[in-house]
């Protein structure tokens, strides 16, 4: 991952199907750098498979877990299961922020099951998303 | 004396609505009947005989038990220079009183002038009744706390106990607010608020959720506010609740008589249908990200009511299910807070098997698409003046937040009579 001290913009990853919250979580996430946007699961996948290739993997995932074809947990899972393949881990993988409706235990449980880093329930304030930022050491 | 011009009707039938919360307690309902002959506009001094019909209705009550009573107008007395209006409460029980004359015990008659063009009276819209707020609370320190907090700001308090007693009382009058204890014995807060919204659906699915309901709860945890939101309630305020934290909910505004919605429920949504402060809160005040956002939305969302619309032709519940979300999650994103609560109530409807119910939803999402344009038109701060104050329905929405009547009223609202 992208440390402070690499004094590189933070790549971003945004897999969202609803355009309004797409337009939010961009305009908090631009100033501190590049932000790719996924309108669904697939397409999320090849841009993580495909950053991990290019070795300029994302630092960053925010990830709804509602959309069609290939929901979040799903996402999540492969990515994990993708980053394992490359010998990425521990600290040096993404971080990645579920960002979803959602807000009940079961969906939430699963998705630190499988190692998500953290679970904003929306609306999300961009406070919260910055605090999440900075205690990942994402941003000083 | 003040001299107003009034509406006899409405004044008698608000009369009503105020007391049949105590009426309701002892098992009496309260009917009301205006002589078809009374002139719809009286002048004369409003603010006694509101106080008079008050007054006998609250006697009658208080000698009365699982009965019926009628609060009765008439016209007794008609000259050239005034009339004389006759009221009086006859309970189903005993005979009708044939004359009722002035000082007994159960009518009373006033006297009143008609309105003359050539008066310069004053006139005013038809007088609202009070904001009414009902406490659904068991500690009775708390109750009494909230009860003197909304009444500090003018509102008209009845506390209740419990969960069942709360559904009680929603039965026999209207409240705009309701403060709901979360913890209660028994029935719990979430379930009271649930059946309160699942009694509405079946009986009205058109109408705007009311009453707003305000949760207050101990709980401190995460999902506490969306827990309090799936069960139909609108906000929570954690306990012990302070003056600042519940005056922005319970404010009244002002808003231009002219311009005031009228009270039939198509109307009402207008009032919740954007939430800007908070959006602006979430963004930190990020004015262009919060156009950004908005236009997404409004651009969306129309796919999204299609979407709907062809899951609900089709009863094609798990379609529907994953369109509710997406407007959900746009929704709360964009702060509609109105279309937020009917994507809920689509799903609810819809889970239900009630797919007519549910497709009358998603025609009032669509309805309310174009009210929240309305209202953030109202706000664009590159809007010219005079369309910002032609959209001035709109502008209520931000200051009264959550309430559906809130209206005050003030000498400046008056105007001369023409």
């Amino acid at each position: 991952m992208t440390s402070l001290k690499d004094d590189q913009p933070l790549r971003t990853l945004i897999v969202e199907d609803d355009a309004a919250s797409r337009v939010a979580l961009q305009g908090f996430l631009e100033p501190y750098g590049e932000v790719t946007l996924a309108r669904n699961g697939r397409e999320a996948i090849h841009l993580f498979e495909d950053a991990l290739k290019n070795d300029t993997p994302f630092d960053l995932v925010c990830l709804d877990i509602l959309m069609p074809e290939l929901d979040g947990h799903c996402v999540l899972a492969q990515v994990r299961s993708l980053e394992k393949f490359a010998g990425i881990d521990g600290l040096k993988s993404a971080r990645v922020i579920m960002v979803t409706i959602l807000g009940d235990s079961q969906n939430m449980m699963r998705a630190y099951q499988d190692q998500c880093d953290a679970y904003l329930v929306k609306p999300v304030h961009r406070d919260d998303l910055v605090r999440h930022l900075r205690y990942f050491n994402l941003i000083p | 004396m003040a001299r107003v011009c009034f509406d006899i009707f409405d004044l008698v039938k608000q009369a009503v609505d105020r007391v049949a919360f105590a009426a309701g307690k002892r098992g009496v309902t309260v009917a009301m009947a205006v002589d078809p002959a009374l002139p719809p506009d009286l002048v004369g001094d409003q603010e006694s005989l509101r106080r008079e019909l008050g007054r006998l209705l609250r006697s009658a009550i208080e000698r009365a038990a699982d009965t019926e009573l009628c609060l009765q107008a008439y016209l007794a007395i008609e000259t050239d220079a005034y009339i004389m209006l006759q009221v009086f409460v006859s309970n189903a029980d005993t005979a009708v009183p044939a004359v009722v004359a002035a000082g007994e015990a159960s009518g009373i008659m006033f006297r009143f002038q008609r309105a003359d063009r050539r008066q310069p009276a004053l006139r005013r819209p038809p007088p609202a009744p009070p904001l009414r707020g009902l406490i659904t609370e068991d500690d009775p320190v708390s109750s009494t706390v909230l009860a003197g907090m909304l009444r500090k700001a003018g509102w008209e308090v009845d506390c209740v106990t419990s969960g069942g007693e709360a559904l009680a009382a929603l039965a026999v009058a209207n409240y705009d607010l309701m403060l709901l204890d979360c913890q209660l014995p028994g029935v719990d807060g979430y379930e009271t608020a649930r059946r309160i919204r699942a009694a509405a659906g079946a009986e009205h699915a058109s109408s705007y959720p009311r009453p707003v309901i305000v949760a207050i709860t101990a709980n401190d945890g995460p999902g506490e506010r969306q827990r309090c939101l799936d069960a139909g309630m609108h906000e929570y305020l954690r306990k012990p609740v302070s003056w600042s934290s519940l005056r922005p909910l319970i404010q009244p505004i002002d808003i231009d008589p002219a311009l005031r919605p009228e009270s039939e429920p198509e109307a009402a949504p207008d009032r919740a249908a954007f939430d800007r402060q908070s959006l602006l809160n979430r963004l930190t005040g990020d004015r262009s990200l919060a156009a950004r956002i908005i236009n997404a939305f409004v651009t969306d969302l129309p796919t999204r009511l299609a979407g709907l619309r062809v899951a609900c032709r089709e009863q094609d519940l798990d379609a529907l299910r994953a369109e509710v979300h997406r407007v959900t999650g746009a929704a709360a994103t964009a702060g509609a807070t109105a279309i937020r609560q009917l994507a809920h109530t689509t799903r609810h409807e819809a889970t239900q098997g009630r797919w007519p119910q549910a497709s009358g939803c998603i025609s009032r999402m669509e309805n309310e698409l174009a009210a929240f344009r309305r209202a953030w038109d109202a706000h664009r701060p590159d809007q010219p003046v005079a369309a910002a104050q032609t959209a001035r329905r709109g502008y209520a929405v931000q200051t009264a937040a959550l309430l559906p009547n809130a209206t005050s009223r003030s000498a400046a609202t008056w105007e001369p009579n023409p």
